[in-house]
């Protein structure tokens, strides 16, 4: 079943930077996904570890999916500029406290721009690695779409709590999270490769080797 | 011999490509963590999809991009800068 669900998100699925910046620009479109999303940041910002199961419920509600099929399609009129500066703002809330979170933000954002760029450059690629990769791998392409709406989730949620204690567990979780997102940015990224530079132009046995093909004396 | 690998090492033109690029101490500290993956002191996490057979280890801002599918062999696939127009 959960296999199934990342088929009825339509491509692009929304980076969880767009809701931020959507929070700050105060958009009607915004404004409603936000207030529909309200009951479920809470239960984030009262549980930030909860916040996959959270996700997965959203997942399952047909009003959700309608309203993230209307943020999905505002994706293109982003600019990278609005993503960036939505990182810095969460960025700050959590530095103002000595909260370490950059790592885990550089990924997101280093997801978001890959997206945005490929998106722009050409939807049609865009959507068919997207297709391809939930086709042949739906389970970690539903997880996937589970990462990026916790992720978003929990963005949201660190605009809207001051305690430390808070933020800390919010960050704890979004560094969990964005390791693995890591590992999808990654995968998307050879996708997209050319593969001439694939092969093999030297093979190595010992030390003394790898430092002379790599030039390392 | 002491110190020849257990595996064989393949080096891809990508691979060459993005080390070439690199700093000198960051050229070190990318020899010094595939000395490591070459001894068995770590390993990486495998990447998804098609891709599974591919693994990341993290060099700083940088990542190792490698499969290690076939026995008694690391493929090099890439270092990787992570791209952001954030840093």
């Amino acid at each position: 079943m959960s296999a199934q669900a990342v088929l009825t998100v339509p491509p692009p699925v929304p980076s969880p930077s767009q809701a931020v910046s959507g929070k700050l620009t105060g958009s009607r479109l915004y404004t409603a996904f936000l207030e529909f999303l309200r009951p479920w940041i809470e239960r984030v910002v009262d549980n930030p570890r909860a916040v996959e199961g959270v996700a997965q419920e959203l997942l399952s509600n047909v009003r959700f999916l309608y309203l993230l099929t209307l943020v999905s399609q505002d994706m293109v009129f982003v600019s990278e500029d609005e993503l960036s500066n939505a990182y810095r703002i969460v960025s700050e809330r959590f530095g103002k406290l000595g909260i370490d979170v950059e790592d885990s933000l550089e990924i997101i954002l280093e997801h978001d721009l890959l997206k945005l760029r490929k998106i722009k450059e050409s939807f049609s690629n865009f959507a068919s690695l997207y297709i391809d990769f939930a086709l042949k791998s739906p389970e970690e392409a539903y997880r996937y779409t589970v990462i990026l709406i916790a992720l978003m989730l929990l963005l949201i949620a660190s605009m809207e709590v001051n305690s430390r204690e808070k933020l800390e567990l919010i960050a704890n979780t979004i560094n969990r999270l964005a390791d693995e997102l890591e590992l999808y940015t990654l995968t998307f990224m050879i996708m997209l490769e050319k593969g001439e530079e694939n092969k093999v132009i030297a093979t190595v046995r010992n030390l003394e080797e790898l430092r002379r093909v790599l030039g390392v004396e | 011999m002491n110190n020849k690998f257990k595996h064989e090492l393949q080096i891809s033109k990508r691979f060459k490509k993005s080390f070439e690029s690199l700093d000198k101490e960051m050229k070190e500290r990318a020899v010094e963590k595939l000395k490591e993956l070459l001894e068995e002191h770590i390993s990486g996490k495998p990447l998804k999809g098609e891709f599974k057979g591919f693994k990341r280890i993290r060099i700083g801002k940088y990542r190792l991009i490698y499969s290690d599918a076939e026995p008694c062999k690391i493929y090099l696939y890439d270092i990787k800068l992570r791209e952001t127009a954030y840093i």
